[in-house]
């Protein structure tokens, strides 16, 4: 299925490339947005009259409709999906892989993939510049206008939407009342607010002893060593997850790593370091074999490296967590009914939310 | 979709919540891009594993239920994580050379995008460690 917020931190993770067009750097290369600022500069009012016109539509649209918004959108962005899914590595040229490409040819490639993904290129004007022309174009595109470039070069969808409900009225969201999202949720673990502070969600675990204990090294100690990147999630290992804060789960979920997978049972059976899929394990020990040519007299290392808190959606098990705590929430027929529906526009065998079915943690 | 206002609204659960749940609790406030955590030696003359059986891979006798390839090596313990910037400098550099023509500050997501797409191996050199060592002393002040 599709995922807008999905895409959207797809973009986010090609930020060089969105501000590229927001902005327009000065690295020799012209995206669509750096295009469409070149007219800017000519014809300032002009542009700023069409392209606020065009943003501000897709506002009225959105908030009259909102979720159908999105979900057209969406739809939209699923004819490219399939291309999509691929990552920016789909759009490079034929017979070049990842590894051996140029910078620019990740640049051009980057660009493509983020197109497809958001349209972006057709909605974020270049407001680049800082001639007195410039300026005046910025000040009629107007702040909302920069809200929603803001927002979508932060995969923000709950950003967009209070650039919606603004209208084109210049208020301080810091006006709005209670707890700001920063506050609830600092480290970034969804895109909405939260409904209650991080730091107070409990987690009821037991760990079941099947790890080793990390062993504390120094860092002085990894001098002469050749390091490559582990990205991982960072999800637990060994623990039985059994619910969260008042909730407590029908089905604990067990965790497998993440971090301490190096310390775990596959660990300790099979000398396993790491997992992931065979594609990303066969170019890691390519890698690891290259660097071993290169440096013949050295050890080469894998080092774990935490990427954001939504990487832990590919773990399974996070799904599992998901289908528990559906299960304790309170969503009505409606909802359920609604959200059933845009589900199953992208996965007709998707079980349903009211549904008890191991599938389910799957979709989820 | 259940990350989105109106499911949020409808009452769906928290995101946020069920990643918890499943988060090794060292990691919680970790910001993305800190390195050291797991260090593992890397037998690169040994078969890679999977979770079924293959020609040309070994066998998993513990497999992942997410993930169907293993690499295998030797566990070196855990270090104090310190950012990507610090570790993996060579390749900053070379991007940095490439694109801060203007002074303008390269996205973090632009160098994690980089790292992950070139995989670079990175020699531990003596300054490297030096710079590493002296973040984590000023963290410590």
């Amino acid at each position: 299925m599709v995922d807008f917020n999905r895409y959207l931190q797809g973009a986010g993770n090609l930020g060089y490339s969105l501000l590229d067009n927001v902005i327009g750097f000065d690295d020799g290369y012209d995206t669509t947005g750096e295009l469409l600022g070149r007219y800017i500069k000519q014809d300032p009012m002009g542009a700023a009259k069409i392209i606020g016109g065009s943003v501000l539509q897709g506002v009225a649209d959105a908030v009259k409709d909102p979720l159908g918004t999105i979900t057209d959108t969406a739809t939209g962005i699923a004819s490219s999906a399939k291309s999509a899914s691929g990552g920016a590595a789909a759009y490079l040229p034929e017979g070049v892989e990842l590894k051996d490409a140029t910078y620019e040819q990740i640049r051009d490639a980057n660009e493509a993939f983020l197109a497809d993904i958001t349209n972006v290129a057709s909605v974020v004007p270049a407001i680049k510049g800082t001639t007195a022309a410039a300026r005046a174009a910025d000040a009629a595109v107007g702040a909302d206008a920069r809200g929603l470039i803001r927002a979508v070069a932060q995969g923000d969808l709950e950003g967009v939407g209070e650039v919606f409900q603004r209208g084109r009225d210049p208020k301080s969201l810091s006006a709005a009342k209670g707890p700001t999202k920063d506050q609830l949720d600092p480290y970034g673990y969804q895109d909405r607010k939260m409904r209650r502070p991080f730091d107070e969600v409990e987690v009821k675990q037991t760990d079941l002893g099947e790890n080793l204990k990390r062993t504390p090294i120094s860092w002085e100690d990894m001098e002469g060593k050749v390091f490559i990147p582990f990205y991982g999630d960072r999800t637990s290992r060994g623990l039985l997850v059994e619910g969260v804060t008042d909730f407590d789960f029908d089905k604990p979920v067990y965790t497998e790593g993440g971090v301490d997978y190096m310390v775990g049972p596959a660990a300790q059976k099979d000398n396993a370091i790491w997992a992931s899929n065979q594609n990303i394990i066969t170019r890691l020990s390519n890698e690891a074999k290259k660097a071993q040519e290169l440096y013949p007299d050295r050890e080469i290392i894998g080092m774990t490296g935490s990427m954001k808190p939504n990487a832990n959606d590919f773990a399974t098990f996070t799904g599992e967590a998901m289908a528990e705590l559906v299960q304790a929430s309170k969503i009505t027929k409606k909802a359920a009914k609604e959200f059933d529906a845009k589900m199953r526009a992208f996965d007709p065998t998707f079980v349903g939310t009211k549904t008890r079915h191991p599938i389910i943690e799957k979709h989820l | 979709m259940i990350d989105t206002a109106p499911f949020q609204a409808a009452g769906y659960p928290s995101p946020a919540e069920a990643r918890k749940a499943v988060t090794d609790a060292t990691q919680y406030d970790l910001p993305a891009g800190m390195f050291g955590l797991g260090v593992g030696a890397i037998d690169v003359n040994a078969p890679l594993l999977s979770n079924v059986a293959k020609e040309g891979f070994g066998q998993a006798s513990f497999p992942h239920s997410t993930y169907n390839t293993v690499m295998t090596g030797f566990n070196k313990g855990s270090l104090p994580p310190v950012h990507q910037s610090l570790l993996f400098k060579d390749v900053y550099d070379d991007i940095s050379g490439n694109l801060d023509k203007r002074g303008n500050p390269l996205t973090e997501a632009n160098m994690t995008h980089a790292i992950k797409t070139k995989i670079p191996a990175q020699l531990m050199t003596p300054q490297i460690i030096d710079g590493i060592l002296n973040s984590l002393a000023r963290q410590e002040r």
